[in-house]
């Protein structure tokens, strides 16, 4: 049942029809048996009555072989039947609604008997004194008619009663759900992209645990709306720059003499170019990190992987004049993660330290142990961070502040992001000798040697 | 024209550095906010290119800075936050003209003449003396209605003094105007352009104030 309102008023209406179903089954049975009660009692004292009219009587009576009715008062004709049989079995003497067939097989006391189709409930009085036997009996189906009289007195105002009382609860219930309709009505309302709190005042307790849900559901939309506005927005301002820088360039190559200047400026242009692309490709691999579902992890060869990323990279790393280079334990390493999400977190880390690497210099890659944790790190020999710049270079668009950072702030975010995935915590710091380390902290048990 | 441009980005840095340059300006090109305060602690500039976000600091923070200093220079800023509350506070913090990324060239040239001028205390774009009229943007001098060649760096020379005249310049203020940080002083330069503007445009034009300077004297 879709309904609030159908289904509570259904369970009510329900509820009111069986207990009060159940109070008319009571009433019934109570009000037959006192019925009964009363009724026999009526019998045994007709009975006996009878007996004693008879035992005045009974030498005449036994002559008699007439079946005149006896004079009985009219009003009782009709409900109560009684006969008068000689002990030998001869009926000496009947009222007029009693039968001629003999009421009850002749034992004393109570029986039933249906006699042309009818049924009597009678009492038997013998008095072997004067031989006679009294039965004295009362036609069922005017009892029955009795406590259906009384059923129907009771059944009738009540079953007038539910029909009303079945308006009552639908509108009562109703008008109980209307806290209900008002939160929805206000949530149908709503623009889609509105993100307020819902202007419900003083909601029904009831209704505070889910107005207080929506509410929060809304207030994180909106906090997630927030940050993509600025991150679209940070992101269409660090597009401006090297675009900015293309179109000047192209100016001044345009409108200059000096050939070294145009030559210059040509240079600037492709260097411009490569780095809009990469802010570009980063920004698409962010993209499609935050949209995909988590791969399943599964144990992936660190060797694999860096060697992949070097043949991606290798003809940067040559400009760079950086080598890649793996500890003998990352060589051998396997890690739990998701492959795809892995080579892209260390593909930032390694271009990233590349980027930094004095020429002629190595970049290692190594796994490195510690209490319960176990880190792949990458190390490069490059200047570092400055200590100030170091606890916000991992958010978005925010480059080192020493001159010359080249890329587009973004690949941290990246690595934090798809890390986060496998459960790996990004670490960075200088080294005491120079240079600078990033590393992914993982558990140890997500780390192992190659079976 | 002396400019200072204060961008972090190296390769719009030097973009605007050639194209000013180009455009007839001298100019000097710093990328943090530390050099920035430096350079103009040491040297005067006719204006400022003033790039808003800067890898130690905000060019606004920098620009207030000088504003609460009494500095009168006037200030462009140049932003790839292009949204009217960010244009707004960027003229209510000091600046006096405002550019969003990515410009024209041209245009930037042609603002950074404009809040120069008005630094100056004139609103024409024109320079007039006698009957000589300099005209900036187009690097052109025409004197009784003819224009007459000059090269770059006499027309710079002949633009100082016209800024401002009856007021001497010194040897050494010309040598600034003349050349950015990154070029070599040619000794007896100065002397040399004088005395061929003096050449193509009287010998009363320019007066000589031995061992002061140089100025053209007020109509």
């Amino acid at each position: 049942m879709r309904s609030i309102r159908l289904r509570l008023f259904v369970l009510l209406l329900s509820a009111t029809v069986l207990v009060w179903s159940a109070a008319a089954g009571w009433i019934y049975v109570s009000t037959r048996n006192d019925v009964q009660r009363v009724l026999d009692n009526r019998l045994v004292e007709a009975a006996g009555m009878v007996a004693s009219l008879a035992r005045g009587s009974a030498e005449a009576l036994k002559k008699s072989s007439v079946t005149r009715p006896l004079p009985v008062p009219a009003h009782y004709g009709r409900q109560l039947s009684c006969q008068i049989w000689t002990l030998d079995g001869r009926l000496v003497g009947r009222s007029g609604s009693a039968p001629d067939a003999p009421l009850s097989a002749g034992q004393s006391g109570f029986s039933e008997r249906t006699i042309e189709g009818e049924q009597w409930r009678v009492y038997t009085l013998v008095e072997p004194e004067v031989g006679l036997r009294v039965l004295v009996g009362d036609n069922l189906k005017v009892r029955r008619n009795l406590i259906g009289d009384v059923m129907t007195g009771l059944l009738l105002p009540a079953l007038v009663g539910i029909g009303a009382l079945a308006a009552l609860l639908w509108s009562a219930v109703g008008r109980g759900l209307s806290p209900l309709r008002r939160v929805a009505n206000e949530l149908s309302r709503r623009d889609p992209a509105e993100t307020s709190s819902l202007a419900v005042e003083k909601p029904s307790q009831e209704l505070q645990p889910l107005v207080a849900s929506i509410n929060g559901l809304f207030e994180r939309l909106e906090h997630l709306r927030a940050n993509e506005r600025h991150f679209i927005a940070s992101a269409a301002h660090e597009l401006q720059t090297p675009l900015a820088g293309l179109k000047a360039h192209a100016q001044v190559a345009r409108s200059t003499d000096d050939s070294a200047v145009r030559d210059k400026s040509l240079r600037s242009i492709e260097a411009s170019v490569d780095r809009t692309s990469r802010l570009v490709e980063q920004l698409l691999d962010l993209a499609r990190e935050e949209a995909a579902a988590t791969n399943a992890p599964k144990w992936t060869a660190i060797e694999r992987v860096v060697h992949a990323i070097e043949d991606e990279l290798r003809h940067f790393l040559r400009r760079r004049g950086v080598r890649l280079t793996l500890d003998e334990n990352a060589l051998t390493a396997e890690v739990l993660a998701d492959e795809a999400g892995l080579t892209l977190a260390l593909r930032n880390l390694i271009r990233n330290a590349a980027e930094h690497a004095p020429e002629n210099t190595e970049v290692r890659v190594a796994i490195e142990s510690g209490g319960s944790m176990r880190a792949i790190s990458i190390i490069d020999e490059g200047p570092g961070v400055l200590p100030e710049d170091l606890p916000r270079i991992r958010d978005r668009f925010v480059r080192g502040s020493r001159p010359k950072s080249p890329g587009s702030g973004l690949g941290l975010s990246i690595v934090e992001l798809v890390a986060a995935r496998f459960d790996a915590v990004l670490h960075l710091g200088n080294q005491p000798d120079g240079g600078f380390k990033t590393s992914l902290l993982m558990s140890s048990k997500a780390v192992r040697k190659r079976p | 024209m002396r400019i200072l441009v204060v961008e972090d980005d190296e390769i719009l840095r030097d973009a605007v550095e050639a194209g000013l340059a180009l455009a007839g300006f001298t100019v000097d090109a710093v990328e943090t906010v530390a050099d920035a305060r430096a350079a103009t602690a040491d040297w005067s500039y006719d204006a400022v290119v003033l790039d808003l976000a800067l890898p130690d600091g905000s060019g606004l923070d920098l620009l207030q800075a000088w504003r609460g200093a009494g500095s009168l220079t006037p200030v462009l800023l140049l932003t790839a936050r292009n949204a009217t509350p960010d244009r707004i506070a960027g003229l209510d913090g000091g600046a006096d003209d405002y550019l969003g990324k990515p410009f024209d060239l041209d245009e930037l040239a042609a603002r950074v003449r404009a809040i120069a001028r008005r630094g100056h205390g004139r609103a024409s774009p024109l320079l007039r003396l006698g009957d000589m009229t300099l005209d900036p943007a187009n690097r052109e001098l025409l004197k009784d209605g003819l224009s007459i060649t000059l090269s770059r760096r006499e027309f710079t020379v002949l633009q100082a003094l016209m800024e401002q005249p009856g007021r001497l310049l010194s040897r050494a203020q010309l040598e600034e105007r003349l050349y950015g940080w990154q070029e070599e002083v040619e000794s007896n330069a100065v002397e040399v352009h004088i005395h061929n503007l003096r050449t193509k445009l009287g010998r009363e034009v320019i007066e000589t104030v031995r061992g002061e300077g140089y100025r053209v004297p007020r109509q």
